[in-house]
């Protein structure tokens, strides 16, 4: 607690030292070509002469009231944005963790039980190649051989939305979103009861829940092997087999439950990370997320739109990191003496 | 002091060209193949009556011959301004090297020390030092990236270098940081109690001069291994920030940025400009992790997802 | 059937051989270990460390560590070949045939997990029964075992036990099952000198109590000798002596089993004597007599030929050129 106290003031801190040190409070809203008495009128108004303290007392409580600033492009403050962007960039990254949960984990737990089984060799093959080839080149790829290598896939439910374009963004062009209830549009979809469109928006999510899973799911493979190979090799899983317990039983009784912790540990700090570190997908993918919000900042020089990215983006890795210590004190009795 | 033999100084540098593993010699092979290309970019041109593929100015416009599939003249096709991708793909290795290299030196060797430094002083430097990890760390690499451009933006303080090249090295730097500190820190910990480290310490040795002469050598190994992992990360950091237009200005070769400018070919079929460029970051980025023993990724979560 | 005890032994080993694959070459643990094991009688082992005794165990149990493999000889239960069981009966074999208490208590125990779920699962393992049931068994064993207050130690975890405690929770696991032969590795080794005492008269008691048999394993002669009626003794892979407590105790015939014995006898000297020489080293198959380099009576037929068995009554055998009447 006291560690998550300290990260978040040093996040703070570090923000509000970066936009003060730039003097982007004041040209980012005036421009440069102003005359000296109105940037004073300015500075007087934005309580810039205020003593650095009070200008930082200032600045958290305002951040404490959810006020990141107002983009200087959009004139809409940054904490909205935010709050419309964030529910894009988490479905996507939702959906990457299961992705992931559908290859890095069970090639990990098999990795482990089998260490020179083929689909040991698999999953480190694809590791290999997942640590190896950057997130946004790999979308690239995907979408040129979506576009140019025929067969299309077969479709499950309706006519699938056409694959030329390739599935960009959220929804197809002229495909009205869901309405809003969670933000998540394959959720809302659901809600709504429009199958189709659910099918629609799913459609759109695979490609970048895949790069980014592919890229991001190596470490989860390589902590799934090695925390599953340890727990295997336990003495008080032979000690299971010695009872009569049959081969299910122990996996799932001993050997999975042992070596979760660190790889559920992973996954949230995995979820925490691709909130912010999924930004070049983002682009790739034309995806509406805090990530293409932030770099659209950066073009425009709006950089009260960055900082309020990278500072929402520390503090959900942050606030990740006390919750993945909440589960492993629920889940490991040794923690919680 | 003994004298190394010139016979275990060859051992020594054999063991830098062959891996543990046939694939690993290899690997290591591609990347001193690579390296060697790096460095002899820019006589290239000198040289192009010798050379199995032409060789062409990577900056000179060719506006009679946009955006040509990969031919015998142009290896690897030119891209919307006619320039050849293969020699701008050969120059770019130069730049990203270059900048990963200097990066990861910067931030890790000031990461070393300060790990090191925690690690001989203990109680509250030990702490703050790992708070600074702390904080850095949970800043979403990228993102951090980002923050470094938006605090630098309007800032012009690096002089004659160039300012985009400039943000970009202390961006790696400041990934790297916490990586080596942290690295350096759980190995020396343990060594502040050793007994030569004590009898350095009555000897009247100082601070710096234990921290230099006993605790960096020892964790030499921990830091040659870490070092080409953090290199390959650099690499993808680099290019990763340049594909979304910071750090490197086109025309200048680099690979992110030459990625960028053929993103929008793509989508016409014309996939040979973004290709190649990412295809030698992955290259590079294989050969490089074959200088790790180690097949874990040391980076966190989420590794190299840049 | 056809080389079936019909002597009526519960357990019968004869020439078990075991070869594990490790990155540096085959390691041969066990070379040809015979031993037999009567309803309810306590049999001890007992062997340098590294003499194979943990892997006797685990031969019985067909549990094999990564990359070993049963490569030679027979394990018989009653009249079973346990090496044919396929997997359905080998684990209904398991557990209700045959259990096992581990060396080390408290790793032997799965961490996350409380004692009464262990307890319970193993019960019902082995059984057709209800959660009640297990339960309410989970209970009296522990009392059985001397607890004072059963209900907290059930809901407490591994770690919050201390080495006799999780020591008499391994008890109650392998009692749970309701096996015929409980096979007892090292189970008092790690523990302090008067809950070694406790824990192994609580152990034999209570296997006396179901009629149980014993497998006990120790490298201490002293502790074997407390509880087991017949005493094997084994070196490199094999036991080279079996006889009754009273033979082997007083007058063994092999020379590594009177080696033991001076160790142990010198009560009044500061530490025990060591045997001079090396352990072998299980690396290697040995053809001879693998204790020749150390003996003393060694002789020149020991590097011809290999070694006879010497059968000594009904319940005894010898491998040693020696033979049974020397001097
Ligand atoms: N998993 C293993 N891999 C390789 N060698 C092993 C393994 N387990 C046991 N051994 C070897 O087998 C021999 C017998 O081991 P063990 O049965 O544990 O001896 P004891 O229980 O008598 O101390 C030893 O030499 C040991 O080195
Ligand atoms: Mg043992």
């Amino acid at each position: 607690m006291v560690i998550l106290a300290v990260v978040l003031l040093a996040v703070v801190m570090i923000g509000f030292t970066i936009t003060r040190s730039t003097g982007t409070p004041l040209y980012a809203s005036l421009g440069v070509a102003v005359s000296e008495a109105i940037i004073e009128q300015r500075a007087e108004e934005m309580g810039l002469n205020e003593p650095i303290v009070v200008q930082f007392w200032t600045y958290v409580t305002h951040l404490l009231q959810g006020d990141l600033g107002v983009s200087r492009i959009s004139r809409i403050p940054v904490a909205e944005d935010i709050a419309l962007k964030l529910p894009a960039t988490a479905e996507m990254v939702f959906f990457t963790l299961a992705v992931s949960f559908i290859w890095a984990i069970p090639l990990g737990v098999r990795a482990g039980l089998r260490p020179d089984g083929k689909l040991a060799k698999l999953g480190e093959g694809m590791a290999q190649f997942g640590v190896s080839v950057p997130a946004f080149w790999l979308g690239l790829l995907f979408i040129f051989l979506l576009y140019f290598l025929p067969p299309r896939l077969p479709e499950p439910l309706g006519p699938l939305p056409s694959l030329f374009p390739p599935p960009l963004g959220r929804v197809g062009s002229g495909v009205t979103p869901p309405e809003m209830v969670t933000g998540l549009y394959t959720v809302d979809a659901l809600i709504a009861g429009d199958f189709r469109l659910a099918w629609h928006t799913l459609w759109h999510l695979i490609l970048p829940a895949v790069t980014l899973s592919l890229t991001s799911g190596p470490p989860l493979f390589r902590v799934t092997r090695s925390a599953v190979s340890e727990a295997v090799s336990s003495p008080f899983v032979e000690a299971a087999y010695s009872y009569g317990l049959g081969r299910r039983t122990v996996l799932i009784r001993d050997v999975l439950r042992n070596a979760s912790p660190p790889v559920l540990n992973l996954a949230a700090m995995t979820f925490g990370y691709l909130i912010g570190g999924g930004v070049l997908v983002e682009v790739v993918f034309s995806w509406p997320g805090i990530g293409s919000y932030a770099v659209w900042g950066m073009d425009n020089s709006d950089y009260d739109v960055v900082l309020g990215v990278v500072l929402i983006a520390a503090i959900i890795y942050v606030i990740l990191y006390f919750i993945v210590d909440l589960i492993q004190f629920a889940m490991d009795p040794r923690l919680r003496d | 002091m003994t004298v190394l033999s010139p016979q275990r100084e060859r051992g020594r540098m054999a063991r830098v060209f062959v891996g543990p593993t046939v694939g690993m010699t290899i690997r290591r092979a591609l990347f001193f193949f690579m390296l060697f290309l790096a460095v002899v970019a820019p006589w290239l041109d000198d040289f192009s009556a010798w050379l199995p593929f032409p060789i062409y100015d990577p900056l000179r416009p060719d506006p009679f011959n946009p955006v040509s599939p990969p031919t015998a003249e142009h290896w690897f096709g030119t891209d919307t301004l006619g320039l050849d991708v293969f020699t701008r793909v050969l120059m770019a290795t130069r730049v990203d090297f270059t900048l990963a290299l200097i990066g990861v030196a910067l931030g890790g060797g000031l990461g070393c020390l300060a790990g090191a430094w925690a690690a001989y002083r203990r109680g509250w430097v030990d702490m703050v030092a790992l708070r600074i990890v702390e904080v850095l760390q949970s800043f979403p690499v990228l993102l951090l990236g980002l923050a470094m451009f938006a605090a630098f933006g309007s800032l012009e303080i690096f002089g004659p270098v160039d300012h985009g090249m400039a943000v970009l090295v202390l961006s790696i730097s400041m990934v790297n940081f916490p990586l080596y500190l942290r690295q350096v820190r759980s190995v020396l910990l343990p060594l502040t109690e050793a007994e030569f480290v004590q009898a350095a310490k009555c000897a009247g040795l100082g601070a710096w001069g234990i921290v230099w002469h006993h605790f960096i050598p020892n964790a030499r190994g921990q830091i040659l291994a870490l070092f080409p992992l953090t290199c390959a990360y650099a690499i993808q950091i680099i290019a990763g920030l340049s594909f979304i237009g910071l750090g490197i200005e086109p025309p200048n070769p680099e690979w992110g940025s030459m990625i960028k400018a053929g993103a929008t070919l793509i989508v016409q079929g014309h996939w040979w400009v973004s290709v190649f460029p990412g295809a030698f970051i992955v290259l590079s980025v294989y050969s490089l992790t074959g200088f790790s023993a180690r097949s874990e990724t040391l980076v966190g979560p989420g590794g190299t997802s840049a | 059937m056809s080389s079936g005890p019909a002597n009526g032994a519960l357990l019968t080993l004869s020439g078990v051989e075991v070869t594990i694959n490790t990155l540096s070459g085959p390691v041969h643990p066990l070379q040809g270990v015979d031993l037999e094991v009567y309803p309810g009688e306590t049999v001890g082992l007992v062997g340098e460390s590294g003499s194979g005794k943990s892997m006797t165990l685990r031969s019985i149990l067909r549990l094999m560590p990564p990359g070993g493999a049963i490569t030679g000889g027979s394990v018989k239960w009653q009249d079973r070949s346990v090496l044919d069981l396929d997997t359905d009966e080998l684990q209904a074999y398991r557990g209700a045939d045959v259990a096992m208490i581990y060396q080390n208590p408290v790793s032997a125990l799965d961490p996350l997990l409380s004692v009464e779920r262990q307890i319970v699962d193993a019960f019902k393992a082995n059984r057709e029964t209800s959660d009640g049931v297990a339960e309410e068994f989970a209970r009296d064993a522990l009392r059985d075992l001397e607890f004072g207050n059963p209900d907290v130690i059930l809901n407490r975890y591994p770690h919050q036990l201390s080495g006799g405690m999780a020591q008499r929770v391994n008890i109650a696991l392998a009692l749970a099952c309701g096996p015929s032969l409980i096979l007892a590795d090292e189970p008092t080794t790690g523990l302090d000198m008067t809950t070694q005492i406790r824990v192994l008269d609580l152990l034999e008691q209570q296997v006396h109590a179901r009629n149980a048999a014993l497998l006990f394993i120790s490298h201490d002669l002293r502790a074997v000798s407390r509880v087991a009626r017949n005493i094997g003794i084994m070196y490199a892979g094999q036991v080279v002596e079996f006889g009754p407590r009273e033979r082997i105790l007083t007058d063994p015939s092999h020379p590594y089993a009177r080696a033991l014995l001076e160790c142990m006898d010198l009560r009044t000297g500061e530490r025990p004597r060591s045997i001079p020489g090396l352990v072998p080293r299980m690396t290697e198959e040995y053809e001879l007599c693998a204790f020749r380099d150390r003996c003393p009576s060694r002789m020149a037929v020991c590097d011809e030929e290999r070694l006879p068995v010497h059968e000594l009554g009904r319940r005894g055998r010898l491998l040693c050129h020696l033979g049974p009447d020397h001097g």
